[in-house]
């Protein structure tokens, strides 16, 4: 899978983002960095934390992931995020709802791509 | 655990630095949503910050997420409405107050002056409708104003305005409706 270069569409970014974050979320929690580091080992190379955080933030509010601080012997506690049930029902949707958009997204370029 | 112990592996320097880049997305989240919402992601945003660091150092996470300005925009994303913005209303409206001090103790003194170099023993001019009284003589010298009302009135109607202007508090009166 090629990467995405670090100047990729801020909007696309951005509809894609909080469902990546759910699904990492759903395999293991992690704390704000690490799931940082992950979704730039999926290919989006150039993200910053700064749109993480934010993302984090909205859903912490919202009740679809719980937070809560592990103390650790190198340095100050980490905040770890973990995904709840209320999460695993958005991050369902969000991936039913993905798919569909993928689904005419692909009918739309495959017309695109057959001659005339 | 408080977040005093959390900090507490933090120098002192960086967490003045964190806290001054907390201070600066706090501003402008002011604008954005409610004190309530705002507490929430500033102790949320601290912790992020704090535990980030201890892996990567302050300057990278501070540079990681980026201008203040553009992070407080992206927590407020879709909740974010126009309000009242009171404490730059409040920070306008005591800037306004000392200024209008500042001016009004320079016009006094240069009423000494002219008092001490002219060698009379009053001078009386007009300050933003305060009529002020400079004078000296051989017992003494002294400054007093007349309308009684005005010199109250005058820098609270100044604060006022500015208060109001800055603070966009018609927008808190337009939620009420």
């Amino acid at each position: 899978m090629s990467a995405p270069s670090s100047s990729h569409d801020s909007q696309l970014l951005r509809g894609v983002l909080p469902l990546l974050i759910l699904t990492l979320l759903h395999e293991r929690e992690s704390y704000g960095y690490e799931l940082v580091e992950r979704l730039r080992a999926l290919g989006l190379t150039g993200l910053a934390t700064g749109v993480v955080y934010p993302v984090l933030g909205r859903f912490e509010r919202d009740g679809l992931v719980t937070s809560h601080l592990v103390p650790s012997s190198s340095g100050p506690a980490r905040k770890y995020y973990a995904i709840t049930e209320s999460g695993c029902d958005a991050q369902e949707a969000a991936v039913g709802k993905w798919a569909a958009i993928k689904e005419v997204a692909e009918r739309g370029l495959d017309r695109g791509r057959t001659p005339l | 655990m408080t977040i005093d112990e959390r900090s507490q592996r933090l120098s002192a320097g960086d967490q003045w630095r964190r806290d001054w880049y907390l201070s600066r997305v706090d501003w402008h989240l002011a604008t954005l949503v409610s004190g309530r919402e705002r507490r929430r992601i500033i102790t949320s945003l601290r912790d992020d910050i704090t535990g980030e660091a201890s892996q990567h150092g302050l300057r990278a996470t501070l540079s990681g997420l980026g201008d203040p300005r553009v992070l407080a925009q992206d927590y407020a994303d879709g909740d974010a409405r126009r309000r009242p913005l009171w404490t730059r209303g409040i920070v306008a409206g005591m800037s306004a107050l000392l200024l209008y001090w500042v001016v009004f103790f320079s016009c006094l003194l240069g009423m000494f002056a002219v008092v001490a170099e002219a060698s009379i023993t009053e001078v009386r001019t007009h300050f933003l409708f305060i009529e002020v009284i400079a004078f000296a003589d051989d017992t003494g010298f002294g400054v007093g104003w007349t309308d009684r009302a005005a010199w109250l009135i005058v820098p609270l109607v100044i604060v006022a305005t500015v208060f109001l202007l800055t603070s966009r508090a018609w927008r808190g009166w337009r939620k009420q409706r």
